[in-house]
C-alpha cells in the first residue's frame, strides 16, 4: 500500500465513518454550473419533463396557525393580531405575513391538518415519517422516501440535501430501513462539508491515483460485508464527487447585496437561497430547518419576531421558483410538527396542539390559491374532513407522479406501503 | 456576631417589612384574561384591559353588613378568599384584538385605552350603560398599541407601537400633536412620561431607551438598557417591557427579562434602575431565577419600595415587594401566579394585581365537561395596614 511516510495505521483503517468523513473530504468540488440556467427550458428543448423536486421547510418547534395561515381574529383564541386579504379573493392570513400575501394564487393552504402526537419527541419523526402504520420497521423520513422513490435527478447532485442551522454532516438515520445510502446531505450553516477541497498542492494525478486505490480497497473491504453499507459508501463518494463539480454553489461572493436583502439576512433568509441553489444545481428533495419556534412563552412577540423573517425568505424563493419556471415541477412545503394551542397560557404563550392546524404547500401537482378545509370560529377544532399527515403524504407522492397507494418498499422481501394504508391523498389539493 | 449597627438596620428592616407586608384580602373572577389594570382617581371604578378587546368596568360597591358577615362565615369565599365588593359593569366594547394599553386622566371622568389592532380610544368611565368614545383614532398605530402614558397634567397622551413610533396625542381633542420616529423601526414596547412632564421616555424591543424632549419631540439622549435584549437563533427576545419613573422624577426603573434563549423564552425578571440626570444605571434588580422570565408590570411606592408584577416560562411568575436598596423582594405573594398587571388604589392602601389561573398551561387536548375552555386572570386584592 502507497502510504504517506506520515500517515499511521488508524489513519488508513477504513470504516464506515472514515469513508464518508473521506468522501466528503476527498471531493474537491466545483460546485458552480447550473445556476439560473433555465432548466425547464432546456428539459423542454429536449423533449423530457424537468425532475420533480421538493423545497421543504420545516419550523421545528410548532408554528401557530392563528398566528399564520388561520388567524381568527375578534376571536377568545384569536391573540392581538389582524389577519390581512391575500391575492386570493376570500383568502385571509395573519397579518405577519405581508409578502406571502400577495403570493397565495401561487401556493395553497390546508387547515384542516388533525394529527396524534403533541410531544416533539415523539411528535417529530412521526410527522417527518408520515406516520404510516406499525410494521415493526422504521420508515423514512420525508426527504430520505423522495430520495428513494424518485433517485437523484440527472444532475447527480445528492437527492437529499438538508440546509440547517448548527453543524452539518451526513444523517443517516433519516433514513430508517431504506438504509443509509438514503440519508440527508446536511449542510451545516448552510456551508459545504468541511474539507470538501483536496490539497491545493495535490497533483490531478495523484488524487486520481488515490480514487484507484479507493475503490481497490473498497473491493476487499466490501467482500462479504453487508452490501446495503457497501452502497452507502458509494454514494458518499458519489455525493462528494457531484459537489466537486459544483464548488461554486458555496461560493458566498457570488450572492448579491440585493439577493440577500431580498431574502431578508436572516438565518432563514440566507438559508433559503442556499436551499435554491441546491434545488438548481439539481438536488432532488432540499429541506431547510428553521429551529426555536416553540413559542410555549412570549408566543406573540415571538412570533411577530419570527414569522415575518419566515414570510420574506418563503415568498423570496417563491419569486425565483416562479420567474425560473421551477415551481412547475418543484412541491412546496412549509409546516411544524403541530399547531400551537388555541388556548393562550398564563405565560402568554400557546403551547402544542395536532388537533387543528395548517400546512402550506404548492407547486408540483398541487392547486393553486386553494384552500383546504376549515376549522370551527373559535379555530379549536376542524369542522371539515380532518386530513392526517398520512393523507398529506400520499398528496405529495401523488403530486411527485408516485401512485401513493400502489407503490411499496421492498424492505429485504418485505413489501411496505409508502404512506399509510387509510390514509388517500386529498382529491381537491391535488391539480 | 452581628454588631450594634447591623442589628439596627436589620431590626429596621424587619420593621419596615412588617408594616409594609399586605394581606390578600379579596378576589375577582373575570372570565377572560386581563392585560392592564388601572384605578380610577375617585377610586370607585377600577379598569381593566382585556384579551377580549374589551375594557372591563368594575365598580366598588360597599357590601351590606350581611354580606360581611356571610363573607367572615367563608359563604362567598374563593379558595379562602372573599369575593371582593366590586360589581362588574357593561364594558367599553369599541376595540377589536386586545386592549393593551390603558390609563384614566388624573382628574378624572375620562380615560383612554388602545389595542393590538391599533385603534386609540377616548371614553367616560362612569354610569351603568355600556360606555361611548369620546374620541376614537382608528389607526393610532399600524397595528399593535403596546403601551401609553399620559402628561401629569392630563394634557397629553404618549403611546407606543410596534410600528416603530411614539405618537403624542392632545387629550381633549384627540388630535396628533407628533409622532416620534427615532427606533430605526424597532418595535416599541414601553413609554413614559416624566413627573415633571417635561420629558417622554420610550423603550424597544431592542433595550434602546430613549429621552424625548416634550412637547418639542427633540431626541435627547439614548440610555442603554440592551441587557434586556438577545438575538437567538431567529428571533428578538427580551425588549423593554415596562417604563416608569419615580414619583421624584429622580430615577428610571427599565423592566423586562435578561433573556437566555428564544422559543419556550426563558430569562431572568429584571429592573433596572437609572439614575435620570446621569442616564446612567445604579441598580439592578433580579426578581428571580431565568425561568421566571418577564417583569410586566411595576409600580413606585413613595414608601420607597417597588411592587413588581412578573410572569415565567415555565416558572409561575409572582407579584413582589422590592424594598430599593434591598438584594431580595420582602414580600413575594403566594396566591397569584403569572402576573400581568397592577394598579394601586388612589385613596386606599390597596393594590390590584392580575394573575393567571392555576393550570394555564399544557399540550393538546384538554377538556372541562366537554368543553374547550380559555384561561382567566383572577384578580387579587392586597391590602396594607396602613398608608403610614
Amino acid at each position: 500500500m502507497n502510504r504517506h511516510p506520515r500517515c499511521n495505521a488508524e489513519q488508513h483503517r477504513l470504516s464506515r465513518r472514515r469513508v464518508l468523513q473521506g468522501a466528503l473530504g476527498l471531493c474537491a468540488g466545483a460546485w458552480w454550473g447550473l445556476r439560473h440556467r433555465g432548466l425547464s427550458a432546456a428539459f423542454a428543448a429536449e423533449g423530457k419533463e424537468p425532475p420533480r423536486q421538493v423545497l421543504f421547510v420545516w419550523l421545528d418547534g410548532g408554528l401557530s396557525q392563528l398566528e399564520s395561515w388561520d388567524p381568527k381574529p375578534g376571536t377568545q383564541f384569536g391573540g392581538p393580531f389582524r389577519a390581512i386579504a391575500t391575492s386570493v379573493p376570500g383568502l385571509h392570513i395573519c397579518e405577519l405575513l405581508p409578502e406571502m400575501a400577495k403570493r397565495m394564487h401561487h401556493v395553497a393552504v390546508v387547515r384542516s391538518v388533525s394529527t396524534k402526537d403533541n410531544s416533539h419527541s415523539a411528535g417529530v419523526p412521526r410527522i417527518l415519517r408520515g406516520d404510516p402504520k406499525n410494521r415493526g420497521v422504521v420508515y423514512p423520513y420525508l426527504g430520505s422516501a423522495v430520495a428513494k422513490l424518485l433517485g437523484p435527478c440527472p444532475s447527480g447532485m445528492p437527492p437529499y440535501i438538508w440546509v440547517k442551522p448548527g453543524s452539518g454532516g451526513f444523517i443517516d438515520k433519516y433514513a430508517g430501513f431504506l438504509g443509509p445510502k438514503y440519508g440527508a446531505l446536511a449542510l451545516g450553516e448552510g456551508r459545504p462539508p468541511q474539507n470538501l477541497l483536496p490539497p491545493k498542492d495535490l497533483p490531478e494525478q495523484d488524487l486520481h491515483d488515490r480514487h484507484r486505490l479507493r475503490r481497490l480497497v473498497n473491493r476487499h473491504f466490501v467482500a462479504g460485508r453487508n452490501a446495503q453499507i457497501n452502497d452507502a459508501y458509494e454514494h458518499a463518494y458519489h455525493m462528494a464527487q457531484a459537489l466537486m463539480s459544483r464548488r461554486k454553489l458555496f461560493d458566498e461572493s457570488t450572492i448579491s447585496d440585493e439577493e440577500r436583502d431580498r431574502y431578508g439576512r436572516t438565518q432563514i433568509g440566507q438559508h433559503m437561497i442556499v436551499a435554491r441553489r441546491m434545488l438548481e444545481a439539481g438536488a432532488r428533495f432540499v429541506q431547510v430547518t428553521s429551529y426555536g419556534w416553540d413559542t410555549h412563552g412570549d408566543n406573540f412577540l415571538a412570533h411577530r419576531s419570527l414569522v415575518p423573517k419566515f414570510d420574506r425568505a418563503l415568498a423570496a424563493v417563491i419569486d425565483d421558483l416562479v420567474a425560473s419556471g421551477r415551481i412547475e415541477h418543484t412541491l412546496i412545503i412549509a409546516m411544524s410538527e403541530f399547531g400551537r394551542t388555541p388556548r393562550i397560557n398564563g405565560h402568554v404563550g400557546r403551547d402544542h396542539w395536532p388537533e387543528a392546524w395548517s400546512v402550506l404547500t404548492g407547486g408540483c401537482g398541487l392547486q393553486r390559491g386553494a384552500v383546504i378545509g376549515a376549522t370551527d370560529q373559535q379555530g379549536v377544532f376542524v369542522k371539515t374532513e380532518p386530513y392526517d399527515i398520512g393523507h398529506l403524504f400520499h398528496t405529495w407522492f401523488t403530486a411527485l407522479g408516485i401512485d401513493s397507494q400502489h407503490t411499496e418498499y421492498d424492505n429485504n422481501g418485505q413489501p411496505l406501503p409508502i404512506a399509510h394504508d387509510d390514509c388517500f391523498p386529498i382529491k381537491e389539493l391535488l391539480g | 456576631m452581628t454588631t450594634k449597627p447591623e442589628k439596627k438596620a436589620a431590626d429596621a428592616a424587619e420593621a419596615f417589612r412588617q408594616r409594609w407586608t399586605p394581606k390578600l384580602t379579596g378576589r375577582l373572577e373575570p372570565d377572560r384574561q386581563i392585560a392592564r389594570l388601572r384605578f380610577t382617581p375617585c377610586g370607585k371604578f377600577l379598569l381593566g384591559g382585556g384579551y377580549d378587546g374589551t375594557v372591563w368596568r368594575w365598580q366598588y360597591e360597599e357590601p351590606p353588613q350581611e354580606e360581611n358577615a356571610k363573607q367572615s362565615e367563608g359563604k362567598s369565599r374563593r379558595r379562602g378568599v372573599p369575593e371582593a365588593p366590586w360589581r362588574p359593569l357593561e364594558r367599553f366594547k369599541s376595540h377589536g384584538g386586545w386592549v393593551t394599553a390603558l390609563e384614566v386622566h388624573p382628574q378624572g371622568g375620562i380615560a383612554f385605552s388602545a389595542d393590538s389592532w391599533g385603534r386609540l380610544c377616548a371614553w367616560g368611565y362612569e354610569g351603568p350603560q355600556e360606555p361611548k368614545p369620546r374620541w376614537q383614532q382608528p389607526q393610532a398605530h399600524d397595528g399593535w398599541v403596546t403601551d401609553m402614558a399620559l402628561s401629569p397634567d392630563g394634557r397629553y397622551l404618549a403611546t407606543a407601537g410596534v410600528d416603530g413610533t411614539v405618537a403624542l396625542w392632545e387629550t381633549e381633542s384627540g388630535k396628533l400633536l407628533r409622532r416620534l420616529e427615532g427606533h430605526g423601526g424597532s418595535e416599541v414596547l414601553a413609554v413614559a412620561f416624566h413627573p415633571r412632564g417635561d420629558a417622554v421616555v420610550s423603550g424597544d424591543l431592542f433595550g434602546r431607551v430613549l429621552h424625548w424632549e416634550f412637547p418639542s419631540g427633540r431626541k435627547v439622549r439614548e440610555l442603554d438598557a440592551s441587557v434586556l435584549y438577545k438575538l437567538h437563533r431567529l428571533q428578538d427576545c427580551g425588549g423593554v417591557r415596562v417604563l416608569r419613573f419615580a414619583p421624584d422624577g429622580k430615577r428610571l426603573a427599565v423592566a423586562g427579562t435578561r433573556p437566555n434563549n428564544g422559543a419556550t423564552i426563558q430569562g431572568v425578571p429584571t429592573v433596572l434602575l437609572f439614575d435620570w440626570e446621569s442616564g446612567k444605571p445604579h441598580a439592578e434588580l433580579s426578581l428571580g431565577p431565568k425561568n421566571e422570565c418577564f417583569v410586566c408590570d411595576l409600580l413606585f411606592h413613595e414608601a420607597g419600595f417597588l411592587a413588581v408584577a412578573t410572569s415565567g416560562t415555565p416558572g409561575t411568575g409572582r407579584l413582589h415587594l422590592h424594598r430599593e436598596g434591598e438584594e431580595k423582594p420582602f414580600f413575594t405573594a403566594r396566591g397569584p401566579i403569572n402576573c400581568h398587571a397592577l394598579a394601586r388604589h388612589p385613596k386606599w392602601p390597596l393594590l390590584v394585581v392580575a394573575g393567571t389561573n392555576s393550570g394555564s398551561n399544557g399540550n393538546g387536548r384538554q377538556l372541562r365537561n366537554g368543553k374547550y375552555v380559555g384561561n382567566h386572570s383572577p384578580l387579587f386584592f392586597f391590602q396594607w395596614a396602613s398608608e403610614g
